[in-house]
């Protein structure tokens, strides 16, 4: 559905966010993983025609977006970073706005993406009342009004609560069927349980991309597991690379991410996505950038 | 209804709503009837709202529509620029302006539905102030009400005016050179110059030829018509003083004929251009062609000049002191220091101040450089109190002693003390030629830091105080050397009734920025 080949953006600064990026999508939730200053939203700017690489191309079906941008926006859903609302309309005509600037002609459509984020009991209260969680899934549901193929969603999560994610994961998960959901984040608990496919960045450039599983099975073996006491974990613990830490009665669980046994006892341990997000960051061939 | 249609209308729609729920343009809509009130005098007042050869005339419907849709025009090409110029900037900050990118609407459809709701909006505003002078009608007026005449006068006169300031609004939002408080200030300029396209075309007895089309705000083409018709050359609008011992001057109406016509029409076609050169420039929201100031404060220009004279500003971290100062004392310290850090542009204008303050003569000081001292005040004050809020920063600064409580107090501080360091050495140098005019320019000083801090803290937009007292500052350089006008001394004729009004109005500026305050707080 979609292809990137080799996009270079270099802003006018010399600042290079993203650098040699080639991609092939089918369909599902692609997590693309990084810190922040990766260029993960560069990259989704681009995907979004809002910005145009420097270099490369970036093809929708087949289409080259620089020439047909209209074959990709018709049929995309866009919640940018940091999405705002306008203050003073309500739910339903934020809605509805966005409903007619993308051609949707019908009413009832707006009241079902309502409900399905479940802000339908809210519909006519105005948007600069809602929490951070609900300006998101207002966020959502402009989103897929159009009933869109590609989904792009850039950083959704920041600043919502626990419980406002899971259920921002939910809807996702939800979506993903049949179409190319686009979802960047640096929190790895956001995409661990929803993604198919996850691509990781690290300073405009791809480190890798591949299913969860294909991902835990590159970290398989660097992974290691030891108890600690309280003022030796204080000691190495800028030295090595801690992917978890727990306080218990006995000590520092720990989790360290290392080709190598890191330290004397240290047990191997069974990869989870952020074990193999901090290999694929810091041991991975390709992170030498 | 086709596509480019629905999408149109609702961008009309929806910028309708956003702009008919704010607080400004309940304020807007106050004040034009407040304007009604004021500008339709009752005879026995002894002004009239428009003057033939020192006759008054008769308050009907033609006589109070004609003046009214002028006064209209005249104001709408201003404050309706900085109702409207903001449409875009929303767009960006609310982030929407991406999602809007990422759709297959073309940027023909959106300017164009941006354009056309600017239009709207400012010809609602216009029609609640033609309601607002037919209420003042029925209560002063000498003749029956009649409608129509309103509504002929007022389409004859005002759309040239409300499509280019919606279409100019969009140029200057759309280059990135132009857009934000330098574009305010800009403007306000441009403003002067259709007023004064309008004045000399009157004059130069132009009116009836190509150089009408570029009157937008139809003063001379009306002012001409009624001086053929009286056979005089005096006409005046607005509250003006008549001879009460001459009869009533029975106006009859402008005659709108095809020449008339035909010139307003080409008038509107002035805003086609500018339509262009904003579809020409407009980014389409691309975060590269977007500055990294427009995203945030809007400043751009001044942001690229501020952050190369940041280097002239490092010494001032060594007079931030701390300690032993009264909390409020020290945040004003801070506070004034913080405007020299973020606009280091200040300290270059301070400077040049001292230069002026000290090199003119007195009365070239006076006449020339006290204006312009002023002017550039309006641009350094405007932000003075809004900045937390632009930021999202109030409550943090409200975790500061004394800030919470003081707010007003300490924003009040701050623009005096940036305001006396530009007028403080020509008040000094005043006191020995006249003392009174000395106590005008310590009452001026206070008026605008009053003003700044009120308008300031009432609207949270550093765009009303800017606009408010430009206009003032624009009436008093423009008008005639009045007592009522001088303000700041700079006439030397200012009366202690006038001194004692000027500190009036600051009190009750204040007055009414701390009852909001306090009112916000709760």
């Amino acid at each position: 559905m979609l292809t990137i080949q080799n996009i270079t953006k270099r802003y006018r600064s010399g600042t290079i966010a993203v650098s040699d990026f080639s991609l092939n999508l089918t369909h599902g939730v692609v997590g693309l993983l990084g810190p922040n200053g990766a260029g993960k939203t560069t990259l989704m700017q681009m995907i979004a025609t809002i910005t145009s690489p420097t270099a490369g191309q970036i093809f929708f079906r087949e289409k080259n977006i620089a020439k047909h941008a209209n074959e990709l926006r018709s049929r995309l859903g866009f919640l940018p970073q940091d999405f705002g609302v306008y203050d003073n309309l309500t739910a339903f005509e934020f809605l509805s706005f966005f409903a007619s600037l993308k051609g949707v002609r019908s009413k009832s459509r707006v009241m079902e993406m309502l409900e399905m984020v479940n802000l339908h009991t809210v519909a006519h209260r105005v948007a600069g009342t809602f929490s951070g969680g609900m300006r998101q899934r207002l966020g959502i549901a402009q989103a897929l009004i159009n009933g869109p193929d590609l989904v792009i969603v850039d950083e959704p999560t920041a600043g919502l609560d626990p419980e406002e994610r899971v259920r921002f994961r939910n809807i996702l998960s939800d979506i993903g069927a049949g179409k190319l959901v686009i979802l960047s984040t640096h929190i790895v608990s956001d995409i661990e349980s929803v993604a198919t496919q996850i691509a990781v960045m690290k300073q405009g450039r791809l480190l890798g991309c591949s299913t969860p599983e294909a991902l835990l099975q590159k970290a398989k073996g660097s992974v290691w597991k030891t108890v600690l006491p309280s003022e030796e974990f204080e000691r190495i613990r800028t030295s090595l690379k801690i992917s978890n830490s727990v306080r218990k009665p006995d000590g520092v669980h720990l989790h360290i991410v290392s080709p190598t046994c890191p330290l004397p006892g240290a047990l191997p341990a069974e990869p989870d996505i952020e074990d193999a997000f901090i290999y694929m960051m810091n041991f991975a061939e390709t992170a030498r950038v | 209804m086709n596509l480019s249609f629905r999408r149109m209308s609702a961008i009309v729609k929806a910028d309708f709503f956003i702009r008919f729920r704010r607080t400004s343009t309940i304020v807007t809509l106050l004040l034009l009837s407040l304007l009604a009130y004021l500008i339709v005098p009752a005879p026995s007042s002894g002004r009239a709202l428009m003057v033939i050869a020192d006759r008054r005339a008769l308050l009907n419907s033609a006589a109070i529509s004609v003046a009214t849709a002028m006064m209209c025009s005249m104001l709408l090409t201003m404050i309706g620029f900085y109702l409207v110029s903001n449409t875009l900037r929303r767009d960006i900050r609310a982030r929407t302006g991406f999602i809007i990118a990422a759709t297959s609407m073309s940027n023909l459809e959106y300017l164009a539905g941006k354009f056309l709701g600017n239009i709207v909006y400012l010809s609602a505003i216009t029609a609640c102030f033609i309601l607002s002078t037919m209420v003042m009608h029925l209560i002063r007026g000498e003749a029956p009400l009649q409608p129509l005449v309103y509504l002929t006068s007022f389409v004859a006169i005002v759309p040239p005016g409300i499509v280019f300031v919606s279409a100019i609004a969009l140029l200057f939002e759309s280059v990135r050179f132009l857009s934000g408080k330098i574009g305010d200030v800009l403007y306000f300029f441009v403003w002067m110059g259709l007023v004064g396209i309008s004045a000399v075309i009157a004059e130069t007895k132009m009116s009836a030829n190509f150089a009408a089309l570029f009157d937008i705000p139809g003063i001379s083409i009306m002012v001409r018509q009624v001086m053929d018709e009286a056979n005089t050359t005096h006409v005046s609008i607005g509250a003006n003083e008549f001879d009460q011992s001459l009869p009533p001057y029975i106006f009859n109406g402008l005659s709108f004929g095809k020449n008339w016509l035909a010139i307003r029409a080409a008038s509107l076609s002035c805003a086609l251009p500018l339509f262009v050169i904003a579809f020409l420039f407009f980014h389409r929201f691309d975060p590269e062609k977007i500055s990294a100031g427009e995203k945030k404060s809007s400043d751009n220009i001044f942001t690229i000049i501020n952050i190369k004279l940041k280097p002239l500003v490092r010494w001032l971290e060594a007079l931030k002191f701390g300690g032993s100062q009264p909390a409020l004392l020290r945040a004003i310290w801070l506070d004034m220091l913080l405007t020299f850090t973020l606009y280091p542009i200040t300290l270059i204008a301070f400077a040049a101040s001292l230069v002026v303050s000290f090199a003119l003569p007195h009365s070239a000081l006076m006449s020339g450089g006290m204006p312009v001292m002023f002017f550039v005040l309006v641009v350094i004050l405007a932000d003075v109190s809004t900045r937390e809020k632009t930021a999202g920063m109030t409550s943090l600064m409200f975790t500061v002693p004394s800030i919470k409580k003081h707010f007003v107090w300490w924003k009040l501080g701050v623009a005096v003390a940036l305001t006396l360091l530009f007028t403080a050495v020509p008040i000094v140098r005043t006191i020995p030629f006249s003392m009174s005019s000395a106590l005008s320019m310590l009452l001026g000083t206070i008026l605008i830091a009053s003003a700044a801090t009120s308008l300031g803290v009432l609207s949270g937009s550093p765009k009303t105080f800017a606009v408010c007292f430009l206009l003032f500052l624009y009436l008093v350089l423009s008008g005639a050397k009045e007592p009522a006008m001088d303000f700041a001394g700079w006439y030397g004729i200012a009366t202690p009734g006038v001194q004692s009004a000027y500190i009036s109005i600051s009190i009750v500026l204040i007055a009414m920025a701390e009852i909001k305050h306090r009112l916000s707080l709760r």
